[in-house]
């Protein structure tokens, strides 16, 4: 807005800022892959693949689903509302639709030890959570989880602007993504029931194996993105970041959603500046915008607040 | 007072400096550019810091609930993985940190049969021809898939060997 280089260190290659994809990529890709494959041995382990019946078993698990339908729907249920919520993601729904399934199920007991109600729940709100995750995306550009963030990236690379004027501007993109993900859900079943036996198979191939064809595939695909030889060191330094914050305990859809929300964020801050002459009243003179800014404080001070009340409260200090 | 070293210590503090510094870079730009970086970074710092020293001093009362007598303390859980041995992790980043200096030299065609062949020998375990037919199948492809999207393919940055497959890369400006 201002045609000032802010941030660059004097470097060409960064004018843009860091690039997206390479970015994102590198973040998640190459850091789950660093941890695989130094953890080495494999996803699962089985000693003996003679006695596994691959087709006896995928049917016992659609069964399993079909006689369940209860556990089945309020994992849905809990999927979509967990995905609504921008920044959760499928894990933080699959927890809490794991946590609901082991607290109602009479055989308590067997959860962690491959119970099919447990992977029932666990399954079912990680897919239903992509359609609760669209509606945070398309309506207010924030992601509903870390899916989201790659697809509010792809919106912003063919000049799509997420919010309330794509749903009034481009309606069909909005149904075409609603039909997609439906449609995507049933092929998907019926591809991965065809496929699973062969695909639980690749669980068990050592990850040293498998870690160098899925870095093959971060490099290139961080090199195709602007065929710049640059791309793939931003990748490379981004997962070795992202390695970093998460063994420090840092979740990476922080991360993305800041790199992607910032510049959005930033260029309607400056607009609102520029539109009341640079008065800071302007987000909050209206009550749509004050009622958010007042549900973003609370949401801020509200665990500090929790924790105040009850340190005073232990030390016999009361306010009165 | 003794303060336990760990990555979470490090990396926090690593943020702080980074956060510091891009904080005083922004005050060298004019009021426009300079305003978002002020009003995020300045909480981003303030929040950082009560993180660091929550880690550097973990014996101070903050505000919260006091652990009953007899409960186990809590446990950090790091975000989805047990946290593993250093040189591990140390070797596995080196294997891709060669593979990017590779491709950066003597370009995708060359440096990824040779890496892969390298790595299944080394790291895979797998016999001489099992690496080799491996690698060659899976660059070639990988790298004809790219090709038919019409995307030229980094031939390195060595001096022209063999025209569009290895050398005469121009590295661009930085």
């Amino acid at each position: 807005m201002f045609g000032v280089m802010r941030y660059t260190g004097g470097s060409n290659y960064l004018w843009d800022g860091i690039p997206l994809v390479p970015f994102v990529t590198g973040l998640f890709a190459i850091s789950e892959l660093i941890i695989y494959s130094s953890q080495g041995g494999s996803t699962a382990s089985l000693t003996d693949l003679a006695g596994v019946q691959w087709i006896k078993q995928t049917f016992q698990g659609i069964m399993d689903v079909v006689t369940r339908p209860a556990a089945t729907v309020r994992s849905v249920i809990i999927g979509a509302v967990v995905g609504i919520i921008p920044g959760l993601g499928g894990p933080v729904a699959s927890f809490v639709s794991y946590t609901v399934a082991m607290r109602r199920s009479p055989d308590a007991a067997d959860f962690g030890k491959g119970a099919p109600e447990g992977v029932l729940a666990c399954q079912v709100a990680m897919d239903a959570k992509d359609g609760g995750a669209l509606l945070p995306t398309v309506s207010f550009g924030i992601p509903g989880s870390p899916d989201q963030a790659i697809l509010l990236g792809a919106f912003m690379i063919h000049g799509l602007q997420p919010g309330p004027l794509m749903i009034r501007d481009h309606m069909d993109i909005v149904y075409a993504l609603l039909l997609g993900i439906i449609l995507s859900q049933v092929f998907n079943s019926g591809i991965t029931l065809l496929i699973s036996p062969i695909m639980a198979k690749i669980s068990l191939i050592p990850s040293r194996i498998i870690a160098p064809f899925v870095l093959l595939l971060v490099f290139f695909g961080a090199y195709m993105a602007k065929t710049n030889i640059h791309d793939v060191g931003v990748a490379l330094l981004a997962g070795i970041f992202g390695y970093a914050m998460r063994r420090a305990g840092f979740p990476l859809i922080t991360v993305v959603m800041g790199f992607i929300l910032g510049p959005l964020v930033e260029r309607a801050f400056l607009q609102t500046l520029q539109v009341a002459d640079g008065s800071y009243i302007a987000f909050i003179n209206r009550p749509i915008s004050m009622v958010l800014a007042m549900l973003c404080v609370v949401t801020l001070a509200y665990p500090f607040f929790g924790k105040i009340k009850g340190w005073f409260g232990k030390n016999g200090r009361t306010v009165s | 007072m003794k303060i336990r070293i760990d990555i979470t210590l490090v990396f926090e503090t690593l943020m702080v400096v980074m956060v510091g510094a891009m904080l005083a870079a922004a005050t060298q730009y004019p009021i426009g550019v300079r305003v978002f970086p002020l009003w995020v970074g300045f909480p981003t710092l303030f929040l950082l810091l009560y993180l660091l020293f929550k880690d550097v001093c973990p014996h101070w009362k903050f505000p919260g609930r006091k652990r009953p007598p007899g409960e186990a303390p809590a446990e950090k859980v790091y975000e989805d993985f047990d946290a593993t041995a250093w040189r591990p992790i140390l070797i596995t980043t080196g294997w891709i940190t060669a593979y990017y200096l590779l491709i950066l030299v003597v370009g995708f065609f060359v440096a990824t049969p040779l890496w892969l062949t390298a790595f299944f020998l080394w790291e895979s375990g797998l016999s001489p021809v099992k690496s080799i037919l491996s690698a060659a199948v899976s660059s070639y492809a990988v790298i004809r898939s790219v090709e038919a999207f019409g995307i030229a393919v980094w031939p390195g940055a060595i001096p022209k060997i063999i025209p569009g497959i290895l050398g005469g890369g121009i590295i661009p400006p930085l």
